[in-house]
């Protein structure tokens, strides 16, 4: 009695990458033949088939669709700047507690205004947070910047808004340590 | 007889396009400076990835879900889960089949939590061009197989798209799927079977 051959070998069969073996049982056996002829057959209707093209202005808009998507989603992904903020509010709970006990503590509403620029001068807040740099150095090296200043540089706009309600945050309860 | 003569002719055919060129020789070279790129925060470099991959995408969503809209909300996707992940990408494979495993598990999802819509573009307006109605036709034909393509098994059905619209080796697809080559060769054994019983012999009968 005849033995047919597995249906991964017929796929073989009609890829014309069969064993000798293969080859010739599908050679010998009317039943296996029938059926590498039908893949053969469905593979060329397969083929046949196209995708309908979309409109010609379709790529451009679709590629800054995506653009757009990849920009919103690197202001917001915490993994960027999760650590920094780690090690800036790690380095928050230090200005709390080097800070003069409470009494002689500024109140918070006082604190100077936040900006995304480090070098403001007037930002006695920031200039506390960069002179301590490296409280959390795991944390710094975990975001991928050498000194904290570095982190912080790097954050956009909207990062910097949730790192300075972090701050506020954490200095407020600073107060009470 | 003297041979077998039912082998199939396209087999060997040359892929075309930058997911073929990248097969050629694992990671391509223009890829992989834009992943490092991308590393260092270049968007730039991300983007060209989506030029670059964009239509090979877009073409495997629409195979899955046969329809305009959902193969282009579900292409973004699946760039934009390849942004978060692209830290991950070791580069032992070719880019597009580490995209092309992103848009098969993206489509399976799109697929699982919606049902198909079937909209498609339109394609039925008159055109008095020579050869418009040849094209008609054409589109007909191909509207039938992409029919019949999406009506295969969940299984059978990817093994398709990817072994033959995307020209990938059956180990790629193996990679792909999480089977073995055995089965994947069985399973797109089994879906040209189907395509044919479904289609007849030309898909226009």
């Amino acid at each position: 009695m005849l033995e047919h051959v597995r249906d991964d070998e017929l796929m073989d069969a009609a890829e014309g990458t069969a064993s000798a073996g293969v080859r010739r049982h599908v050679q010998a056996c009317a039943a296996c033949r029938e059926r590498v002829a039908e893949a053969a057959t469905g593979w060329d209707l397969a083929r046949a088939a196209d995708v309908p093209e979309p409109p010609p202005l379709f790529w451009d808009a679709f590629r800054r669709q995506v653009g757009r998507r990849v920009g919103s989603e690197r202001r917001l992904r915490p993994a960027v700047w999760a650590p920094a903020l780690a090690a800036a509010a790690a380095a928050a709970i230090a200005i709390g507690m080097l800070a003069p006990r409470p009494g002689t503590v500024q109140p918070v509403s006082t604190l100077p205004a936040w900006s995304a620029s480090l070098t403001g001068g007037d930002d006695t807040g920031l200039a506390q947070l960069a002179a301590l740099d490296v409280a959390e150095p795991d944390a710094v090296a975990t975001a991928g910047c050498r000194r904290l200043a570095e982190c912080l540089s790097g954050l956009s706009d909207e990062e910097t808004m949730a790192l300075a309600e972090v701050l506020r945050d954490e200095l407020q309860a600073g107060g009470d340590l | 007889m003297s041979d077998l003569t039912w082998t199939l002719p396209v087999r060997l055919a040359a892929a075309s396009g930058p997911a073929a060129a990248g097969r050629a020789a694992g990671l391509r070279e223009d890829d992989r400076e834009a992943l490092e790129a991308c590393r260092r925060g270049d968007r730039e470099a991300f983007d060209r990835l989506v030029e670059r991959y964009q239509r090979d995408v877009y073409r495997l969503c629409y195979r899955y879900l046969n329809n305009h809209e959902d193969a282009s909300d579900t292409a973004q996707e699946v760039f934009l889960k390849a942004y978060r992940a692209i830290g991950s990408f070791r580069g032992d494979s070719a880019f597009s089949t580490w995209l092309y495993r992103i848009a098969v598990n993206t489509c399976l999802n799109f697929r699982a939590g919606r049902k198909p819509v079937g909209q498609e573009l339109p394609e039925a307006i008159v055109d008095p061009r020579p050869g418009a109605q040849s094209r008609v036709e054409s589109d007909e034909r191909s509207r039938r197989v992409r029919e019949a393509v999406s009506r295969l098994p969940e299984k059978q059905r990817a093994t398709v798209i990817l072994k033959v619209y995307h020209d990938l080796t059956h180990e790629e697809v193996a990679g792909i799927l999480g089977a073995t080559v055995g089965t994947v060769k069985a399973n797109l054994f089994h879906a040209l079977g189907n395509l044919r019983k479904t289609l007849g012999s030309k898909a226009g009968e």
